[in-house]
């Protein structure tokens, strides 16, 4: 079938509001980016979810990054960490005061920085889910292998069940939900069987085209009320994941207590270095205290990205907040929810 | 030497060496050769004048180097207002230490680029900086062109959008570079002078009613420029708008939407919509222009100054301008 028969179909089946869930950043984005909600019935309820990990770092962690630099260290991160604002500063404004802030778009070219600065104390920040896990675990393997000493990790690793059950318990409006490609093909399809067996809701893993998601929508309003669980990225998704990836994930981290800006501290549900990689932890070389302080401001970041909430819904959404003066991360990360509202949806026409 | 140093800054006799054995060699012309302070031109009509500054990096890229980029992005921006562009000027800020054989090789090109848009560097200048001062060579070029009649025209409601061929290329290889993503790829910079559109320009010149280039920020930020500019509703089809499977491969990748990544050898037409269809046809008919196409409409006049696309699966969605430097997505 066909998106345009895929859209006529869901329109059709579709009879009362079904409330789905995508978790995944990249899915809101591209739901948004193809103008998705503009052709489906209003039956259909897409939610954003909590699956952008900039948008759920903690403010913490740039705090600190920001006072390694105020401490000559150089840190090294991805684009979108640099817009990111902590409780005073973002490391976008440290840059522009001459801080050393390197932006890179994969970990491997960390190896070239670190080759490059020989003489810099370098930091690594890090945010990632378990799809970003893995690389960033083969750096810090390869770099113990190769006894680098000038480089050390700051890293906000999360995993998404924890914070899935932290949601389906909160959340009962949930019908379905569209589960991440990416993270399944680390993590397995079977990662996400929890959903429908313990919290007897429908899910889809899907890929990110337009036919992947609307076969997901498709799905999953299809079955309403009859339970399914399916993976309909099975070009890329095996039940049990990349057992490569998982293992290098094993062999460097551990699982921990994370925190998640606007939501709080929940159990196991980042990654932490094991004892066997502590050197490289830059929380305990460099003996940073990582206070988990929240933005005084009433951006309301943590009920989107636990589907409370949509972003047009929020007193500052385009009047005071845009990606030029973001209020929170929901705005700034190019996965973040409140930015693909901003960005695609106004009327038109 | 084999380096520029700051000697060669220093207007001294090895100055002269680099103006006179490098630059001149190269730019060799009537007006250089009158050995002024500043040029003569003989000027009887109305002109166009602009200036852009070059900071590419790298300096060399697949497709072109930041000398053929500083000769077309200034012969470009004067074509854009009907002109026929006829002399640059030319400077160059380098970094003390740059390879003199780098620097012969964006002469030969700028040249090249040069004798191929048909116009004349007619006056110059160099200053080197001390190394970390800049980075590499930075060229800023000012062009005038000759103006027969201002051809801009108010805007219409049912206004044709064409581009002249295939989009985001010169960007797109730029990010290659950026991110040194290891792909093996075809495509190479689009960086061209627009001159060889003369021919079809002047055919339909009466029923062009703006040209513009999609430079920097792309076609997004160009038709977001045109319809605030104008008061006027853009509507694009998202098929219809030409992009290269390796384009759309790699800023999928990076997470980057194509619409924002810029061109430097494409003009985008705003036309009376009985000549889209004929226009197009003569557009395809040239070197590189077979992925010539109308792309969108001025759908109305007076209302919201907005760009919204139609999307492939036929839902609409807003284009809008771009608020912060692009940047790639992480996972
Ligand atoms: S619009 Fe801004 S202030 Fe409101 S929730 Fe989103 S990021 Fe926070």
């Amino acid at each position: 079938m066909d998106e345009k028969r895929l859209i006529n179909e869901i329109n059709q089946q579709i009879k009362n509001k079904v409330n789905l869930m995508e978790v995944c950043g990249t899915h809101t984005h591209e739901i948004k980016r193809l103008g998705l909600e503009s052709v489906l019935s209003n039956n259909v309820n897409l939610i954003s979810g909590p699956g952008c990990p900039v948008c759920v770092s903690s403010c913490g962690m740039i705090d600190q990054a920001i006072e390694c630099l105020k401490d000559k260290k150089t840190i090294v991160t991805f684009g979108d960490m640099v817009k990111v604002k902590g409780t005073t500063s973002s490391l976008k404004e440290m840059k522009i005061k001459g801080y050393k802030v390197i932006v890179i778009y994969s970990p491997l070219d960390l190896f070239n920085i670190i080759r490059n600065n020989i003489d810099e104390e370098i930091i690594f920040l890090g945010v990632g889910f378990e799809t970003t896990a893995p690389v960033i675990a083969s750096v810090i393997k390869q770099m113990k292998k190769s006894n680098q000493k000038n480089v050390s990790f700051l890293l906000d690793i999360k995993r998404m069940k924890p914070i899935l059950i932290y949601i389906l318990s909160k959340n009962h409006k949930i019908n379905g939900i569209v589960a991440p490609g990416h993270v399944a093909t680390i993590t397995g399809s079977e990662y996400f069987r929890f959903i429908t067996e313990d919290y007897h809701i429908s899910c889809a893993i899907c890929g990110f085209t337009s036919l992947d998601i609307l076969s997901g929508i498709y799905y999953l309003s299809k079955h309403k009320g009859k339970l399914q669980f399916i993976n309909l990225y099975s070009r890329a998704v095996r039940p049990n994941g990349n057992p490569l990836a998982k293992n290098i994930i094993n062999e460097v981290f551990e699982e921990s207590d994370a925190y998640w800006r606007g939501i709080g501290s929940i159990k196991y549900s980042g990654y932490r270095l094991n004892s066997e990689y502590k050197d490289y932890d830059a929380i305990n070389k460099y003996q940073l205290n990582i206070v988990h302080n929240e933005i005084d401001n009433d951006c309301c970041c943590d009920k989107i990205m636990l589907g409370l909430k949509k972003p047009t819904e929020c007193k500052y959404f385009r009047i005071i907040c845009h990606p030029n003066n973001p209020l929170g991360p929901c705005m700034v990360s190019s996965e973040g929810c409140c930015l693909a509202y901003y960005k695609y949806g106004r009327k038109y026409g | 030497m084999d380096k520029i140093t700051l000697v060669h800054g220093e207007g001294g006799s090895v100055s002269e060496e680099l103006i006179q054995n490098h630059i001149k060699k190269q730019f060799n012309n009537v007006y250089l050769k009158q050995k002024l302070d500043s040029a003569l031109i003989d000027v009887s009509k109305k002109i166009a004048f602009t200036t852009d500054s070059y900071v590419v990096k790298p300096l060399f890229f697949s497709g072109g180097d930041i000398g053929r980029l500083a000769v077309s992005g200034t012969v470009n921006d004067l074509m854009t207002v009907f002109s026929t562009p006829l002399f640059l000027s030319c400077s160059f800020i380098i970094e003390e230490g740059f390879e003199m054989k780098s620097f012969n090789r964006i002469l030969k090109s700028m040249k090249e680029t040069c004798l191929e848009a048909n116009v004349e560097i007619v006056t110059g200048d160099t200053k080197v900086v001390p190394k970390g001062d800049a980075d590499g060579l930075y060229i800023n070029t000012s062009g005038i062109g000759m103006v027969d009649k201002n051809h801009v025209k108010p805007l219409e409601e049912g206004d044709t959008i064409i581009v002249s061929g295939s989009l985001a290329l010169h960007g797109t290889v730029i990010l290659v570079d950026r991110y040194q993503l290891k792909m093996d790829m075809s495509i190479t910079s689009d960086c061209k002078p627009l001159n060889y559109l003369l021919e079809v320009i002047n055919k339909y010149k009466d029923g062009i009613n703006m040209m513009r280039d999609p430079t920097r920020g792309g076609l997004g930020t160009l038709l977001n420029e045109i319809s605030t500019q104008n008061k006027v509703t853009i509507e694009i089809n998202e098929e219809t708008i030409p992009f290269h499977d390796e384009v759309k491969a790699v800023n999928e990748l990076l997470g980057i939407d194509p619409l924002y990544v810029s061109s430097e050898g494409r003009m985008v037409f705003v036309v009376k919509s009985e000549i889209a269809n004929e226009m197009v046809n003569d557009l395809k008919k040239l070197e590189d222009g077979e992925n010539a196409s109308i792309i969108g409409r001025i759908k109305n006049k007076n209302r919201d100054s907005i760009v919204y696309m139609n999307t492939k699966i036929g839902g609409k969605r807003i284009v809008g301008a771009l608020d912060d430097l692009i940047l790639p997505r992480i996972c």
